[in-house]
């Protein structure tokens, strides 16, 4: 009877030490086959966000050509010119966002205010993605040059 | 007091019966951490690197520059300069890049020129970094390794199909072609997040197409090459 009884706990113990070698494989297991590569993930987020700031540096570096083109043109319709040099500008750089489609739809407001010339584009976004990766950045662009067309200030 | 002796005894016999399963227990778990340092070395064992460096890059390809294109000046940023170029690159039949003044190919270079001279006075006119580097990869497709064909963008002397990337330093102008070994540091390059990335439609054919710069603007030290290996 107490050798029976002894050999249920054998058995118990022999469960234990089976468990843990099934637990030990699995902790080794995936030691091997994980492949530490964090970087490839950073790298993709990089590109968005990088993309991302090369489009909204683009929109405000051609916003402040055309403007300057628009002012010193003479013309009095500075926002029509603005609009007119803008369509030969941006086609096929997507990372502008909705910044061309905004100035050719005339959804903006460019004229002079106290002496100074006030550029204002609202609604504006730009936007990237790479891999699972998406960032999207809305922005409303206010911008004022002088009268001799050079960039000042932002509103 | 014959229950206390007898479970003091007990204490002490149980003490001494599982000092070997103790003792057969470290050992197990000292070949356990054993076994995880050497998967864990066995597994690469480097530090692995993130891509802040793209992201504190200067962007080089939104720096305006005043540039004189078929005699009339003008002001773009080196974007624009990069999508004019590409344009005519589409124009411009890959299997025979031999250009007559006037022809598809002929405006390509020209743009292509263009493109150079934008960065170069983007990258000159830096005063902020005491020498610069320029390193500019086109590819039509995305992830393109560097080991395949990639088109040049940038040159000075090489003639048109031959050289694949292009280094500007601040002093010295352009510095070399791609070879081998630089293959694979451009890989690494491209992989550890040294390049920025983004990408131009265009039409080729009547079709969309994209074209994928990888660019990097930054500072190059003395030893700025050789930490990319």
């Amino acid at each position: 009877m107490i050798n029976k009884k002894s050999r249920k706990g054998q058995v118990a113990i022999l469960m234990l030490f089976l468990v843990a070698i099934v637990l030990v494989i699995a902790a080794l297991v995936s030691f091997a086959v994980f492949d530490r590569k964090f970087d490839n993930g950073s790298v993709l987020n990089s590109y968005a966000m990088s993309d991302v700031s090369l489009g909204y540096n683009y929109v405000f570096a051609t916003s402040q050509i055309l403007a300057k083109e628009a002012i010193l043109s003479g013309n009095a319709d500075v926002k029509g010119k603005f609009k007119e040099l803008a369509s030969f500008r941006g086609k096929g750089i997507e990372q502008a966002g909705n910044f061309f489609k905004k100035i050719n739809e005339g959804d903006f407001v460019f004229g002079l205010s106290g002496g100074e010339y006030k550029l204002e584009v609202k609604g504006l976004f730009v936007q990237s993605s790479y891999g699972n990766n998406e960032i999207r950045r809305n922005y409303d662009l206010c911008m004022i040059f002088g009268l001799d067309g050079s960039y000042l200030r932002n509103c | 007091m014959i229950n206390s002796g007898l479970n003091k005894k007990g204490q002490i016999g149980k003490l001494i019966s599982s000092f070997p399963i103790m003792l057969f227990v470290f050992i197990i778990m000292g070949v356990f951490i054993f076994i995880c340092a050497t998967f864990s070395l066995a597994n690469g064992g480097e530090k692995p690197v993130f891509a802040y460096k793209v992201v504190s890059q200067e962007d080089i390809m939104t720096r305006q520059v005043a540039i004189t294109i078929d005699g009339q000046n003008a002001v773009l940023t080196n974007l624009d300069l990069a999508k004019r170029y590409i344009d005519l690159y589409q124009a411009c039949p890959r299997n025979n890049p031999v250009s007559t003044p006037g022809d598809a190919c002929d405006k390509m270079l020209r743009a292509q020129n263009d493109f150079c001279s934008g960065l170069e006075a983007a990258m000159y006119g830096d005063k902020n970094m005491q020498k610069n580097c320029v390193v500019i990869i086109q590819s039509s497709k995305d992830d393109e390794p560097f080991t395949q064909k990639i088109m040049p963008v940038c040159w000075k002397e090489a003639s048109l199909f031959n050289q694949k990337f292009s280094v500007f330093d601040h002093y010295g102008g352009l510095s070399r072609g791609v070879d081998a070994l630089d293959q694979k540091k451009l890989s690494t390059m491209q992989s550890t997040g040294f390049v920025k990335k983004t990408d131009i439609l265009t039409e080729k054919n009547g079709q969309l197409e994209r074209q994928y710069f990888d660019y990097y603007y930054g500072p190059c030290s003395e030893n700025w090459w050789d930490a990319l290996a």
